[in-house]
C-alpha cells in the first residue's frame, strides 16, 4: 500500500498548515541505540565468559582494577545498558519518528528533543562510570544512585512535555493505537521510577531505600516487573503498530483487539509483580494475586502478537523476501513465546522449580534479544534508508546475515540456558533414598553448568557479531547520504475547535444488568449472614464452604455484569470518542496504572500482620552495616539470594526458612533473583568460622576449588573508612532504624572495637603459627564484610554469635 | 494467519471490513475478536476466582502447610532409612563400640557422604584434608583424645575456633552417624582431584582407633 501523505486530503480547506518532521533527532536516537546496544551486548558477553571461566573477572588486570570488572559490577552495567541505553534509545527513535507522522505535527519543541537526547546520553554515561565503581542502590534495574535518578526524572519530564505538547498541536483528530501505548509508557515509567527510588540519602553517591525488607521487595518487584511491562513491552507494541503495518503495507488486523488488549494489558500488568516473590516472606495472598493476574495477562499479551502476525495475512510472500519483515516476525513470535512463558513461570509450583535458576535468565533473554532486539533492528533497517535518504541499505546481504546470525544465536543461547536452568533446579531438589540431599555440595550444581555456559558464550557471540554487522552497515549507509538532507514539507489543516464525533460513532447508552446485580446481592447476603448462622468464631468447614459459595456467587455476578458491560464495550464507539481527547485518555491510563498499584501497595504497608515483629531481630552493628554496604557495592546480590524458601529441599540445604520480620532493618532488601552461588540468608548459622570467610574472599578457589566467584583480595588490603560510618547510620536512623544518638556518635569507635575483636577471633581460629599473617586485618574492609556474613540469619536462631559482636552494641 | 496464510493477493479476505481510520497511511480492519482469544481470556478470569476461593477461603492448603507436610514426609523417609540401616545396632549410643561398628558398615558410611557434602565440606573439604578446619585424614587431633570425643565435638562445636555446634541442626542419631564418618576419614588416601594442599597436623598425635 502506498502511504497516504497528509497533503492528499481532498478539497483542501482555505488555510493549510505547512510543516516538516524532525528526522535529525530520530537519526541521533537510532545511532545511539545501535552503538549502546553493541556496548551492552559486549559487556553481556564478558559477563557470560566470567561465568564460564572466572579468570575473566580480572580481565588480565591487577590491583584495584580487578574489582571494577568483576561479575557483580558488570552484570548491572550489562542490564542497565541493554535496557536503558539500547532499548531506551530505540523506543525514543520509534516514538519520535512515528508520533510526528501519526499526529501530523513536528515535535512540540526541537530544543526539548535535544535536551532529551543529550540528557539521556549523559545519564547512560554516568551509569557506565558509577556502576563499575560500585556506586549502587543495590536494587536490580534500579541500581543508579539518587543524583542520577533525579536526572532521569528531569529528562523524563522533558520528554513528557515534548510528547504531550505534540499531542496538543497535532493535526490528526484521533490517536492511533501506537500513541496509546506511548502514553502508557510515559505515565507508568514516571510513577514506577519515582516511587521505587525514594532515597534515604547518606552521601553524594550513597543512599538507602526508604523501604525495608518485605516492603522493599514488594516495591522493587512492582517496579521491576512493570519496567518490563512499560519499558520493554508497551513502547515496543507501539513500535510494532507503526512499523509493522508500514513495512508490510497491510491494514492492522483488528481495531477492536487493539482496544481490548491495550486496556487489559495496562491494567493487569501492574498486579503481576509479586510473581517474582513466590515462596518468599511476603503475604501469601499477594503472591497468589501476582500469579493469577499473570495468568490473566496471557491473552492481553497475545492480543498484541495476534494483531502483529495477522496483519501480515496476505503478505507472507513478502516476509520471505523482506528482511525487515523477517525481523518483525521473529520478534513478535518471541513476544508470543515469552508472554506464554511468563504466566507459566508465575504458577507457584513451576516457580518453585524455576526461581533462582537460569530458567529466568533464558526467559528474559528470549524477551530482550528475541523481542526487543529483533524489533529494534527490524525498525532500524526500515528506517535507515529513509533517514539517510539513500536508495537502500549499503549492504543488503549483510542484513540477511545479521538476521540468521541473530536468530541462530538466540536459539543457541536460550536452549543452553533453559537446559542449565532445568538441570540446576532439579539438582537442588533431588533427594536420595535416605532422604538426604543428592547434591549436598552446592558447587556440584554449578560446575555441571559450565559446558552450557560456554554454549551461551557461542550463541551470545553470534548475536553480537550480527549487531556489529548492523553497525557497519549503518555506517556505510550513512556515508551514502546526500550532502544535504531534504526536509519534506507537508500540508494539513489544523484541527477545528468545534469538533463532534459523527453520529455513527456515538455510543449506545449503557444499561447495567439486573440479573448480574441480583446474583451479586445474593452472594453478598450469604457472606454477611455467615456470622449470624453461628459460623463466625471457630470457622468450621461448613462456614468456610458457605463463604466460598458466597464469594463465588459474587464473582459470578460480577462476571455476568462484566459480560453485559463487554457487550456494550464491543461496540467500541465509546472508545473512538476518547481517542479524540488525549487528556481524558491519559487520565484513564493514570487511573488504570495507579489504582491497580494502590490496590496492592496499600495493604502491604497498612496491615501490620503482614510483617510480624520479631523481638530478637536487632539493627546491624556499625561494622556490619558497613560490611553490608560493601556487599551492595560489590553486587553480591547478583549471584546470591538471601531468602530461604519454605520448601523442604531449601531448608535442608540452607537452614530455617526466612521470615518477613527478619528483614525489617534491611534497607534495601537483598533477597536476590538468581543463585549462581548459594543462598546467604543463614550463612551466619552455617559458616561460623571468621577465618573461613577471610580466606574465601581472598580467593574463593582456596575454599572451594571449582568456585566461579570473583576474588576479592583487594578487600584484605583496603582500610575501612571508619569516619563515614556515622553518616551511614544517621541516614538509616532517618528512615526508621532505631539507632540511638549515642550509637551513631560512637559508631566509628564501636566498629573499630568489633574489628579488633574479630581479628583476635581469627587469630584464635588459625592458631599461633598463622596468626601473624592476620595482623592488622581488623581494620580492613574484609572484616566488615565478614562481620556482616557472620551476623546474617543468626538473630532468630538463638545463635551464639556473641563472639563476633562487641558488648553493648547488640 | 491460519486460513489466509496461502493468500498472496493483496486484499487479504473479502469479508474483512475496513474502518474509516487512516493514520499516515495505516488502516485498520474492523475484525471481531477471535473467539478462542475471548474464551481463554474469560476462562483465565473465572479460573482465578475459583483458585483464590479454593486456596484463600476454601479447603486449599497453603504454602506453610505444604511445607510442614513435606517436612514430615521427609522425616519419615529419613527415620525409616536410619531404622533400616541401624536395625542391627540396637539403641544407638555415643560410645566407642558403636562408632567402630558403624565405621565398619560400608553401606552406612557411603550414605553419610551427602551429609558431609552439606555440612562439613566448606571447612574440612571433600576428602577431609582440612582447610580452616583441621585435617581429618592424619593422626593428630586437637580436641579428641578418644574416638567418642568426636560426638561431643560435633554436638557442642568449638565456637571460638569456628566449629559449629550441630545439636540444633541434626538429631542424636544423625550426629553419631556423621561422627563415625568423620572418624572413618582417618588414614584415608587424599582425593587427587583436589589441588589444595592437605592441612598440616594440628594438636597431638593420638593412638589409632581401637582395633585398627
Amino acid at each position: 500500500m502506498t502511504t497516504a501523505p497528509p497533503q492528499e486530503a481532498s478539497a483542501p480547506p482555505p488555510q493549510l498548515d505547512r510543516f516538516s518532521y524532525d528526522d535529525a533527532i530520530v537519526r541521533k536516537f537510532l545511532c545511539a541505540s545501535v552503538v549502546w546496544g553493541l556496548v551492552g551486548m559486549l559487556v553481556g558477553l564478558i559477563a557470560a565468559l566470567q561465568l564460564a571461566a572466572p579468570v575473566f573477572n580480572s580481565l588480565g588486570l591487577s590491583g584495584n582494577w580487578t574489582q571494577i570488572f568483576s561479575f557483580g559490577r558488570l552484570r548491572p552495567l550489562h542490564t542497565n545498558a541493554v535496557i536503558f541505553a539500547f532499548a531506551g534509545n530505540g523506543i525514543f527513535a520509534a516514538i519520535y519518528y512515528s508520533s510526528q507522522r501519526l499526529l501530523k505535527a513536528r515535535m512540540f519543541s526541537d530544543r526539548l528533543s535535544k535536551v532529551h537526547f543529550w540528557g539521556w546520553q549523559a545519564i547512560i554515561l554516568s551509569a557506565a562510570l558509577t556502576l563499575p565503581l560500585g556506586y549502587t542502590q543495590g536494587k536490580e534495574y534500579a541500581e543508579l544512585e539518587w543524583p542520577i535518578d533525579i536526572a532521569i526524572t528531569v529528562v523524563w519530564v522533558v520528554f513528557a512535555i515534548n510528547f504531550f505538547g505534540t499531542l496538543k498541536v497535532r493535526r490528526e483528530r484521533h490517536l492511533y493505537v501506537a500513541i496509546w501505548f506511548y502514553i502508557a509508557t510515559i505515565i507508568a515509567i514516571a510513577v514506577l521510577h519515582i516511587f521505587n527510588n525514594i532515597p534515604g540519602i547518606a552521601g553524594p553517591l550513597k543512599s538507602y531505600s526508604v523501604y525495608a525488607g518485605s516492603q522493599d521487595a514488594f516495591m522493587q518487584w512492582w517496579y521491576g516487573h512493570n519496567a518490563v511491562a512499560f519499558f520493554l513491552t508497551t513502547p515496543f507494541l507501539g513500535l510494532m503498530y507503526y512499523f509493522l503495518p508500514k513495512a508490510a503495507g497491510r491494514p492492522v488486523f483488528s481495531y477492536k483487539l487493539s482496544i481490548l488488549h491495550f486496556w487489559s494489558l495496562v491494567f493487569i500488568y501492574i498486579w503481576a509483580g509479586p510473581h517474582h516473590l513466590h515462596y518468599t516472606a511476603i503475604p501469601e495472598w499477594a503472591s497468589t494475586l501476582g500469579m493469577l493476574f499473570s495468568v490473566i495477562l496471557w491473552m492481553p499479551s497475545w492480543g498484541g502478537m495476534l494483531n502483529g502476525l495477522l496483519t501480515l495475512r496476505g503478505a507472507w510472500d513478502r516476509v520471505a523476501r523482506d528482511p525487515v519483515l523477517k525481523f518483525f516476525v521473529v520478534g513478535v513470535t518471541f513476544y508470543g513465546m515469552s508472554t506464554f512463558e511468563g504466566p507459566l513461570l508465575s504458577i507457584k509450583a513451576v516457580n518453585g522449580l524455576s526461581h533462582y535458576t537460569d530458567w529466568t535468565i533464558a526467559h528474559v533473554h528470549a524477551g530482550a534479544l528475541g523481542w526487543v532486539g529483533f524489533m529494534v533492528f527490524g525498525m532500524a533497517y526500515w528506517l535507515m534508508p529513509r533517514l539517510y535518504q539513500t536508495s537502500g541499505m549499503a549492504r543488503p546481504k549483510w542484513v540477511d546475515w545479521h538476521f540468521w546470525l541473530a536468530t541462530i544465536g538466540i536459539l543457541v543461547y536460550v536452549v543452553a540456558i533453559y537446559a542449565a536452568g532445568l538441570t540446576q533446579g532439579l539438582m537442588w531438589r533431588a533427594f536420595d533414598a535416605d532422604g538426604m540431599l543428592e547434591y549436598g555440595d552446592f558447587m556440584q550444581t554449578v560446575t555441571v553448568l559450565i559446558p552450557m555456559y560456554w554454549i551461551r558464550v557461542v550463541g551470545g557471540g553470534m548475536y553480537l557479531v550480527g549487531a556489529v554487522l548492523a553497525l557497519c552497515n549503518m555506517y556505510l549507509t550513512w556515508k551514502r547520504r546526500p550532502t544535504q538532507y531534504q526536509e519534506k514539507v507537508y500540508q494539513a489543516p489544523p484541527l477545528s475547535p468545534g469538533f463532534s464525533e459523527p453520529d455513527s460513532h456515538i455510543a449506545p447508552r449503557f444499561r447495567p444488568s439486573l440479573n448480574a446485580l441480583a446474583v451479586v446481592l445474593i452472594g453478598l447476603g450469604v457472606v454477611l449472614l455467615i456470622p449470624y448462622l453461628g459460623y463466625g468464631g471457630g470457622s468450621p468447614e461448613s462456614g468456610r464452604l458457605l463463604l466460598y459459595f458466597g464469594l463465588s456467587s459474587i464473582g459470578f455476578g460480577l462476571l455476568l455484569g462484566l459480560g453485559r458491560t463487554l457487550a456494550f464495550w464491543q461496540s467500541m464507539a465509546w472508545h473512538r470518542r476518547w481517542e479524540a481527547r488525549p487528556l481524558r485518555f491519559t487520565v484513564w491510563v493514570v487511573v488504570a496504572v495507579v489504582s491497580a498499584s494502590l490496590f496492592e501497595i496499600i495493604p502491604t504497608f497498612a496491615i501490620e500482620s503482614n510483617v510480624k515483629t520479631i523481638s530478637a531481630v536487632k539493627p546491624y552493628t556499625p561494622l556490619e552495616l558497613y560490611g553490608r554496604d560493601i556487599y551492595l557495592a560489590e553486587g553480591c546480590y547478583n549471584c546470591h539470594s538471601q531468602m530461604v524458601r519454605p520448601l523442604h529441599f531449601e531448608t535442608e540445604r540452607f537452614g530455617e526458612y526466612s521470615k518477613s520480620g527478619e528483614f525489617v532493618y534491611d534497607h534495601p532488601f537483598q533477597w536476590g533473583s538468581r543463585r549462581i552461588g548459594p543462598d546467604l540468608h543463614r550463612v551466619g548459622t552455617r559458616l561460623t568460622s571468621a577465618s573461613w570467610h577471610v580466606r574465601h574472599f581472598e580467593d574463593p578457589r582456596i575454599t572451594s576449588q571449582t568456585s566461579i566467584m570473583p576474588a576479592y583480595a583487594h578487600l584484605l588490603d583496603e582500610e575501612v573508612p571508619f569516619e563515614v560510618i556515622p553518616s551511614r547510620m544517621r541516614a538509616m536512623k532517618r528512615i526508621g532504624v532505631p539507632y540511638s544518638d549515642d550509637e551513631v556518635d560512637q559508631a566509628a569507635e564501636s566498629a573499630r572495637a568489633q574489628g579488633r575483636q574479630l581479628e583476635a577471633r581469627i587469630k584464635t581460629e588459625v592458631g599461633p603459627e598463622e596468626a601473624g599473617g592476620y595482623s592488622g586485618i581488623g581494620s580492613r574492609k574484609v572484616i566488615a564484610l565478614t562481620a556482616y556474613m557472620l551476623r546474617l540469619g543468626t538473630d532468630t536462631q538463638g545463635f551464639a554469635a556473641e563472639a563476633a559482636a562487641p558488648q553493648g552494641t547488640r | 494467519m491460519t486460513d489466509h496464510a496461502a493468500d498472496n493477493h493483496p486484499p487479504a479476505a473479502a469479508e474483512d471490513h475496513l474502518t474509516d481510520h487512516n493514520y499516515d497511511g495505516i488502516q485498520e480492519y474492523d475484525n471481531p475478536l477471535p473467539g478462542w482469544w475471548v474464551a481463554i481470556f474469560w476462562g483465565s478470569i473465572i479460573w482465578s476466582f475459583l483458585y483464590f476461593g479454593w486456596y484463600h477461603a476454601g479447603p486449599g492448603r497453603g504454602m506453610l502447610d505444604n511445607y510442614s507436610a513435606s517436612m514430615s514426609a521427609l522425616d519419615e523417609v529419613r527415620e525409616a532409612a536410619a531404622d533400616r540401616r541401624l536395625s542391627s545396632y540396637g539403641e544407638l549410643k555415643p560410645d566407642q563400640a558403636t562408632l567402630l561398628a558403624l565405621m565398619a558398615d560400608e553401606d552406612l558410611m557411603k550414605s553419610q557422604e551427602s551429609v558431609w557434602q552439606v555440612r562439613c565440606v566448606a571447612c574440612h573439604l571433600g576428602d577431609g584434608r582440612g582447610l580452616v578446619g583441621p585435617n581429618m585424614t592424619d593422626d593428630a587431633y586437637i580436641n579428641v583424645k578418644k574416638i567418642e570425643d568426636i560426638v561431643t565435638l560435633v554436638t557442642d562445636g568449638v565456637i571460638a575456633k569456628g566449629m559449629l555446634p550441630f545439636a540444633n541442626q541434626l538429631s542424636e542419631r544423625e550426629i553419631i552417624m556423621i561422627s563415625a564418618y568423620a572418624a572413618s576419614l582417618r588414614g584415608k588416601a587424599l582425593d587427587p582431584s583436589i589441588a589444595m594442599p592437605a592441612k598440616a597436623a594440628q594438636g597431638e598425635v593420638i593412638p589409632p582407633w581401637p582395633g585398627q
